[in-house]
């Protein structure tokens, strides 16, 4: 069989013709598509969490949530459910006048050797024998981040 | 003709040239040139940047069959002096136990380690599945070496693995090697339980009825809801009876037996069992009855436990739960409103969607035959090929279309990508949903060489006492809060070492009238009334079997402790409130913390030798105990023993 030679452009130039101006069917009067955008919308990517914190403070703060957030409560606002019970009221980690005179070294000390040893409240025990240096540390990474810098 | 040959020929060199240009110029060298630069700054000066060479770097790791080539580019990674760098160079925050030489990357963090170009390495590319993980799923990875019950270290992965089972998922897909178990209450002659309207009611919103149900939304239509409503409750109920008995009375053995510590009530109480603040416009009163005399007949897997009570009891506490407890946000045309669409059902379409749905993946339903799983299988679901994963309706970009992406939106809203998906909504949070998505990525067929495997965690405990002392364990389900040998709960005290811990004669009063040792506690130990020949039980098997060498061996060193002596007591007095400050966590004659327990009779609660035990090392038992591990000098050991044994007054709560 023979083909024409004018038979191929023609139809093929029609057809571009009728996708340039979108009457091809596919752009018109699409039904849904206000549902498509809105699907689009509801597919959502992971959100990272507490970007903000560093990984050592990640890490301190499920220590401090377990063994500090008792007394000293889960925002250090020194309102855990036991600050009321006891003798003196436990430190207030989110005072950023009082946290800004003791450097992280002396935070160290008191955590690992409690407050007795440090002429401070011997109703804050020491965690030397619970925790690692290296924990401490972490917890001492997180308590840095409770109080807000004062403000000049 | 000759012109243009010659400029062709030009141009055919030059496209050669750059080509090889290009090769020299690979996309790398400028992160290794920045590189160069910080170095320039941190580092300590020309020879370490002589030393310095620029190109590729590759780890291959011949046990995990894997070559990486990702410290190309992330150079700083075991170098802690980049620990605040700016990425591709931060200091990996984990390079001390997982050291590059012996792991790589990609076998934690995915991606394509033979890529040298950002998107070839972290993906998605075409040819590529496994895109770079997002730091929200990277705990898949833990499983790989460390075992399923990896713990504590990788929470998520273990909250995800945990949620598979407790919703039930294993009930609709199969996982090997994994048991399949319906985590839903069987469904026999349930006419005889409900009332048809909460049925109805309950299919078409369970979180309406009960918010925090593991029950999942389906989002039937109406009368979807009708039809399956009249296929489990065929025939007609009479309106709602009143259950026989006295109210106050009930409210009372409801305070006497405790049952808040599993049940809340107007908010308050534990989540162990149902929230029991409306259940007077779901059950049928004959039924409660018959389940507070004995729940193990009707749901033998229920965590409830039989309860001694008298059949006084049993009507008075029903009486008061079905007439204090209905649902007073429920209008009063809609329990009318519901009959009325459930009576247009039709019981075989009910049939039918029962089967579609696949009610069976949990429950155990009368009359509908169990065809085994229906979703599909999820072995092993981690390694699945995206072009595998429908999109359906939703038009995702390219460099969004992973596996983890793909899972997480599906745990999210299941029926994303089109609408008569069969998967039910579990409204599980952002968070929920990552944890199941790690832990479905966490199956793979993926094997490591044996030098890697190290099993983390607690290993499933296979404690299973049999004979009388298991018969007891069972019928009072004690382990659903106390742990044995690694099974059971963690909500009461772990009962390992009981015959050691406490005296004999404590014990027994304890068990015929439990009192509070833990004041602050919602939950606390139920009223369970148990017949005196089961308490012996009990205690004849904690006496030679839960006990601890450690602390009987120290029968002999207590011997020789001077406990009773006064001057001892007050010393260890001293020891107690001014040098160690225990009170900031313990009570005595209600002054001091409520941390730990109440210590006013600890005399007559505690073996002299577990307190010398636990005051050498409070976690040799307990590793999730908040109490501090001190050193005391044995003089102070001795002088807090006998304070701590001491009588220190103080009434026995009747």
């Amino acid at each position: 069989m023979k083909i024409r030679p004018v038979s191929f452009p023609v139809p093929m130039i029609a057809l571009m013709v009728l996708l340039a101006t979108g009457v091809g069917g596919s752009g018109a009067e699409k039904p849904g598509t206000d549902n498509a955008a809105a699907r689009r919308k509801e597919f959502v990517l992971p959100q990272k969490h507490d970007a903000a914190l560093s990984r050592e403070a990640k890490l301190g703060r499920g220590l401090y949530g377990y063994y500090c957030a008792l007394c000293h409560g889960k925002q250090g606002n020194a309102d855990g459910f036991n600050a009321f019970n006891l003798k003196t009221p436990p430190t207030r980690h989110t005072d950023s006048i009082l946290m800004g005179t003791l450097s992280d070294a002396q935070i160290h000390r008191i955590i690992k050797e409690g407050g007795g040893a440090l002429g401070r409240s011997p109703q804050m025990p020491p965690w030397g024998g619970v925790l690692s240096d290296r924990d401490i540390a972490h917890v001492t990474a997180f308590i840095r981040t409770l109080a807000v810098p004062a403000k000049k | 003709m000759k012109r243009a040959f010659v400029a062709l020929s030009l141009l055919i060199l030059l496209f050669f040239f750059w080509q090889i240009g290009k090769d020299y110029d690979r996309p790398y060298l400028s992160f290794q040139k920045k590189y160069k630069e910080l170095l320039a700054k941190e580092g300590e000066g020309e020879p370490e940047l002589a030393a310095f060479p620029l190109g590729a770097r590759q780890n291959w790791l011949v046990g995990l069959s894997r070559v990486d080539r990702c410290e190309t580019c992330h150079l700083g990674i075991e170098d802690p002096r980049f620990r605040d760098a700016r990425q591709p160079f931060r200091t990996h925050p984990d390079a001390d136990s997982h050291p590059f030489e012996s792991f790589g990357c990609t076998v934690c963090h995915g991606g394509q380690g033979l890529a040298t170009s950002v998107e070839d390495a972290h993906g998605p590319t075409k040819n590529w599945n496994e895109a770079v993980y997002h730091e929200n799923f990277l705990q898949k990875s833990c499983s790989l070496c460390h075992g399923e019950t990896v713990g504590e270290s990788a929470p998520v992965l273990a909250r995800g693995r945990e949620m598979f089972y407790e919703y039930g998922c294993r009930g609709c897909h199969k996982v090997e090697g994994k048991e399949r178990k319906k985590v839903g209450p069987p469904i026999r002659k349930i006419g005889g339980k409900v009332r048809i309207d909460w049925l109805f009611r309950w299919l078409r919103n369970p979180r309406d009825y009960l918010p925090k149900t593991r029950m999942p939304d389906f989002a039937l239509f109406e009368q979807e809801a009708a039809d399956i409503t009249l296929f489990l409750i065929p025939q007609t109920q009479g309106t709602r009876e009143a259950a026989a008995g006295s109210v106050e009375r009930g409210r009372k053995v409801f305070n006497e037996y405790r049952c808040v510590t599993c049940h809340a009530l107007e908010g308050k109480g534990g989540d162990i069992g149902p929230d029991l603040a409306k259940i007077g416009s779901k059950l049928r009163p004959d039924w409660l009855l018959k389940w507070l005399r004995n729940p193990h007949e009707i749901m033998p897997a229920t965590r409830m436990p039989v309860y001694n009570f008298t059949e006084q009891d049993a009507r008075d506490l029903a009486a008061f739960l079905m007439g204090e407890y209905v649902d007073l946000e429920l209008p009063e045309d809609e329990v009318a409103r519901n009959l009325t669409a459930v009576a247009k059902g039709n019981v075989r379409n009910g049939k039918t969607l029962v089967e579609k749905y696949g009610c069976t993946g949990c429950h155990e339903i009368e009359g509908v035959e169990d065809r085994g799983e229906n979703g599909s299988e999820l072995t092993r679901v981690g390694d699945i090929h995206i072009s595998r994963l429908e999109f359906g309706e939703v038009e995702v970009p390219r460099e969004r279309r992973t596996v983890p992406n793909w899972l997480y939106n599906k745990m999210r809203k299941p029926r994303l990508f089109k609408d008569d998906l069969k998967m039910p909504d579990y409204h599980f949070s952002d968070e929920q949903a990552e944890a199941v998505t790690t832990y479905l990525l966490s199956l793979t067929a993926e094997k490591v060489p044996a030098q890697y495997n190290l099993p983390l965690g607690e290993r499933p405990s296979d404690y299973n006492p049999q004979g009388e002392f298991g018969k007891v364990l069972e019928k009072y389900r004690c382990l659903v809060c106390h742990r044995i040998r690694g099974k059971g709960g963690i909500l009461a005290p772990d009962l390992s070492w009981e015959g050691s811990r406490v005296r004999r004669e404590w014990l027994l009063g304890y068990m015929k009238n439990p009192d509070t040792i833990r004041p602050i506690l919602v939950e606390r130990m139920i009223q369970l009334k148990i017949p005196d020949a089961e308490i012996q039980t009990l205690d004849s098997y904690f006496r030679t079997t839960l006990v601890d060498d450690r602390v009987e061996n120290l029968a002999g060193a207590v011997r020789g402790m001077h406990l009773g002596d006064p001057e001892a007591i007050l010393r260890g007095r001293k020891l107690y409130f001014e040098k160690y400050g225990c009170d900031a966590c313990h009570q005595i004659n209600l002054v001091g913390g409520t941390i730990g327990p109440d210590l006013t009779h600890a005399g007559k609660r505690l073996r002299p030798e577990w307190v010398v035990q636990w005051l050498r090392n409070p976690k040799t038992f307990l590793k999730r105990s908040v109490e501090p591990v001190y050193t005391f000098p044995p003089k102070e050991m001795e002088d807090l023993t006998a304070f701590l044994l001491s009588p220190k007054g103080g009434k026995r709560k009747p």
